[in-house]
């Protein structure tokens, strides 16, 4: 066993004040890398996810140009107190609910989305019968990876190139079956 | 080694013979619960993001309620349709996981009438801090 | 801050090291740094689970992202690379060699971290740390869980070439008059650690390519839309990680077997029990990973064998505790701090290891899975004995390393806060699993037992905080202005401490090392 026979260095306050200054420094960098980029970094779904949602490149319905009237309409994402309920505007049984809207081909439909709610939701227009999928051209308002938190709000809209009923649902999963779906009837 | 360890090797036997005991009496306890009554009736749990939905053997469905009749012998087929869910009433302890691609099941039979949470208990993403449901037993013949 | 070779050298001089002290300088660092950011984010989680309703965190997926930073923090940046800074340490001196026995691999094995560690925090995934599929295939956000899935990947292969560069130094590298039965209990742990890496860590390299591949929409095999089957991935998951916490804690039992002896000042009872206990945990670990499955809808003869093979490894175990007990029996013990966090570890590995064989009991396990019993029960282990043994062993080295003493009246504060605070909060946490809270939940539903355990628990955790930043001061101004330690033995123990210079090793002939 040899014995340490050199002079033993100690390190100084000034040293210990740099590594606190490196490590310190590249935290707060980390943090306004992260910070700055918000939302970014949970912004997308991965391939496999968009093929289980149905969520393709191609629009479902071709892009058309707006050759009738505006139509306004405000859509508020409410929910009953137990959180079993989901519905727009009000809940089933009183006035207002899920409003049906009218519309000719051409029209342009505006909607103007807010999040009355607790929880999170997104907003789409889709030609589907059921489930979250297929939503249709510059319909969605935010969407289940990225939804609108309560009390946020945004705008799209909708121009239908084609008769029949379309749906305007919640997009997150589950809550369409929970109430949050209504007709646009488009002659 | 110098000294005698037969300390040890007494230790090392009340050791294994308390965990002997602990997994004869698990497997025994086990083999007995998960044989499922022939008189069980079937209900089809489905799990999905963020809700539970139910459907008997007549066909009713029930969406975040489960009514049920106490002291009666129930068979639950859990499925789910997207990610994995757990379907657990922890006042029963019921727990089996919801694995989409297959069915899993699992029976019990509620002793008091009343109303028990039914909780999801696998991860399953934004909502699964709120993808509850309410069982209710009712004291009906 | 290190423990000068020459003379004080420029810090890029330190970062370009492969001298085995300066590389594990740097993984201590690293892995503290790493406890405090994942401490933080514990801090942020418990406050907001105070009580029902949003506190501090606004909405879910905040709260999803933060609890999975914080167990792959956790583990993989601080426990894993704490433990890797010890062993570099240590490991040389032990086998009586000049360095590890690759000096560049081993840097190389540590400048993987801080990227891979970059990845994992910007992205910030919220699958939790084990990524089941079909979440993390279908529905986890982007671009994150792909930074996660890379992230993991290299410090993975970090983790295979520091167990590579172990197990040579130790096997092939050894003096040569010192045979492997002889190397001290310290080394056996990380020679059994490093191999059980190597057979375990692989298969998650798999299974995360699998889930890279998945995601991309180019494969199958966890993705049950496309045919695959969910359940595979939990298998090659806890194939490696039920072995991979053998990894984290035999470790810490091997720096309380450094600890426990000189501070008792006696001999450990016997150096030969634990080189077999080791051994055979190393082994029986295999044995029992699908425990973690038994709510998957296994068969009833699956999770019978799984149960047995858990239980298989409890007494391996048990032989550690015998003889750190019997080593302190009739010992004259000096309850410094190191000792004080070694014997607080022991205890909390014997209440975590009772906790779970309850787990294991087959239809236990209905009652206690994903539930905060289960949460409590592996912190008992990961902070009450992993924890408690690698910050015990850190004030023990810290003469070593820095050529001053802590502060040791603060030092013995922080192990009472942290003691007081574990059990606060991973004992309440058994108690409110039982009581059928689920775990990875953002908020609960305002039942009365639920919500005073949750304030209870946040509050022990509150006071591990208020320790942990005693911690952090006292290992900052005593390393910048701490009493010079007397080096042959600065805890008075009569005994030997470690000397700083790496002894010759005539097997390399003449002129140094």
């Amino acid at each position: 066993m040899s014995e340490h026979d050199e002079t033993v260095y100690r390190t100084s306050p000034g040293r210990v004040g740099k590594l606190m200054t490196i490590l310190v420094g590249l935290v707060v960098v980390g943090g306004v890398i992260f910070f700055s980029l918000g939302d970014y970094w949970i912004s997308e779904l991965s391939p496999a996810g968009m093929d289980f949602a149905g969520i393709t490149d191609e629009p479902a319905a071709p892009a058309v140009a707006q050759t009738g009237a505006d139509i306004p309409i405000t859509l508020d994402f409410i929910e009953s107190k137990d959180f079993r309920t989901l519905a727009f505007n009000a809940l089933p049984g009183e006035p207002g609910n899920n409003p049906t809207i009218n519309a000719k081909v051409g029209d342009r439909i505006i909607f103007n989305i807010l999040n009355a709610g607790k929880s999170f939701h997104a907003f789409g227009v889709t030609l589907d019968e059921e489930g979250f999928g297929g939503i249709l051209g510059d319909s969605a308002v935010a969407s289940p990876n990225s939804p609108l938190k309560p009390g946020d709000g945004g705008t799209s809209e909708f121009i239908p190139g084609e008769p029949g009923t379309y749906y305007y649902i919640c997009t997150v999963p589950g809550h369409r079956e929970m109430g949050m779906v209504g007709t646009i009837i488009v002659e | 080694m110098a000294h005698s360890n037969w300390a040890e090797w007494i230790y090392l036997g009340v050791v294994t013979a308390l965990l002997i005991y602990v997994g004869a009496e698990a497997w025994n306890v086990e083999r007995i619960i998960e044989h499922t009554p022939e008189d069980a009736e079937l209900i089809k749990v489905t799990a999905q993001q963020w809700l539970w939905s139910f459907e008997h053997e007549d066909g009713t469905k029930e969406v975040g309620e489960l009514h049920l009749k106490k002291d009666h012998a129930y068979k639950f087929e859990i499925r789910s349709i997207d990610v994995n869910h757990n379907f657990n009433i922890p006042e029963y302890v019921v727990l089996l996981d919801a694995i989409p691609g297959r069915i899993n099941t699992v029976w019990f039979s509620p002793t008091e009438a009343g109303e028990f949470d039914i909780q999801c208990r696998e991860y399953c993403g934004l909502i699964h801090y709120n993808m509850r449901a309410t069982l209710i037993v009712e004291d009906v013949k | 801050m290190v423990l000068e070779l020459a003379r004080p050298r420029p810090i890029w001089q330190i970062m370009f090291s492969t001298h085995h002290t300066d590389v594990g300088l740097m993984y201590l660092t690293f892995s503290l740094l790493a406890m405090f950011v994942g401490g933080a984010m514990a801090i942020a989680l418990r406050v907001e689970l105070f009580a029902p309703g949003a506190q501090l965190i606004q909405d879910s997926m905040t709260f999803n992202r933060l609890f999975t930073a914080h167990g792959t923090t956790m583990i993989f940046l601080f426990l894993l690379p704490s433990a890797s800074a010890v062993g570099n340490y240590l490991v040389p001196i032990m086998v009586r060699y000049k360095d590890m026995a690759y000096p560049k691999l081993n840097a190389i094995a540590f400048w993987m971290i801080p990227p891979a560690a970059a990845l994992v925090w910007l992205g910030m995934a919220d699958f939790g740390w084990y990524a089941n599929p079909p979440y993390s295939v279908i529905s986890a956000p982007a671009p994150a869980a792909e930074m996660w899935i890379f992230g993991l990947k290299v410090l993975g292969v970090s983790s295979i070439l520091s167990s590579i560069n172990f197990v040579v130094t130790i096997m092939k590298c050894k003096h040569p008059d010192m045979s492997l039965g002889k190397v001290p209990l310290l080394g056996w742990s990380f020679l059994s650690s490093s191999i059980i890496v190597l057979a375990a860590m692989p298969t998650f390299a798999a299974a995360l390519l699998m889930l890279l591949t998945d995601r991309l929409g180019a494969t199958g095999f966890f993705n049950p839309g496309v045919g695959g089957d969910p359940i595979a991935y939990q298998h090659l998951f806890w194939f490696t990680f039920h072995p991979e916490v053998y990894v984290l804690v035999i470790p810490a039992i091997g720096m309380m077997y450094e600890i426990i002896p000189r501070f008792s000042r006696r001999p450990i009872f016997s150096h030969s029990s634990g080189v077999a206990a080791f051994i055979i945990l190393s082994i029986v670990a295999f044995a029992s990973w699908a425990h973690h499955m038994f709510a998957t809808g296994m068969s009833f003869t699956e999770k019978t064998v799984f149960m047995v093979g858990t239980l298989a490894a409890v007494p391996a175990s048990a032989m550690h505790v015998f003889n750190f007990l019997a080593t302190m029996w009739n010992g004259r013990i000096k309850f410094a701090t190191p000792m004080m966090w070694a014997v607080g570890g022991i205890a909390l590995f014997f209440a975590a290891g009772a906790g779970g064989v309850v787990n294991t009991a087959m239809p236990l396990d209905f009652i206690t899975h994903d539930s905060y019993w289960v949460v409590g029960h592996f912190h008992l282990f990961v902070f009450g004995t992993i924890a408690f043994g690698t910050i015990g062993f850190v004030y023990y080295l810290f003469p070593y390393i820095t050529g001053r003493m802590y502060h040791e009246k603060w030092g013995i504060v922080h192990f009472i806060l942290a003691f007081v605070g574990a059990c606060i909060t991973f004992f309440t946490q058994h108690i409110l699993g039982l009581f059928g809270m689920p775990r990875r939940i953002y908020d609960y539903p305002e039942i009365p037992e639920w919500i005073s355990m949750n304030a209870l628990i946040s509050i022990g955790a509150m006071i591990i905080l208020v320790g942990m930043v005693i911690f952090l001061a006292n290992m900052i101004y005593s390393s910048a202005k701490g009493k010079p330690a007397n080096l042959e033995d600065p805890f008075g123990l009569g005994g030997k401490y470690y000397y700083p210079f790496a002894q010759r090793n005539p097997h390399h002939g003449d002129g140094g090392y």
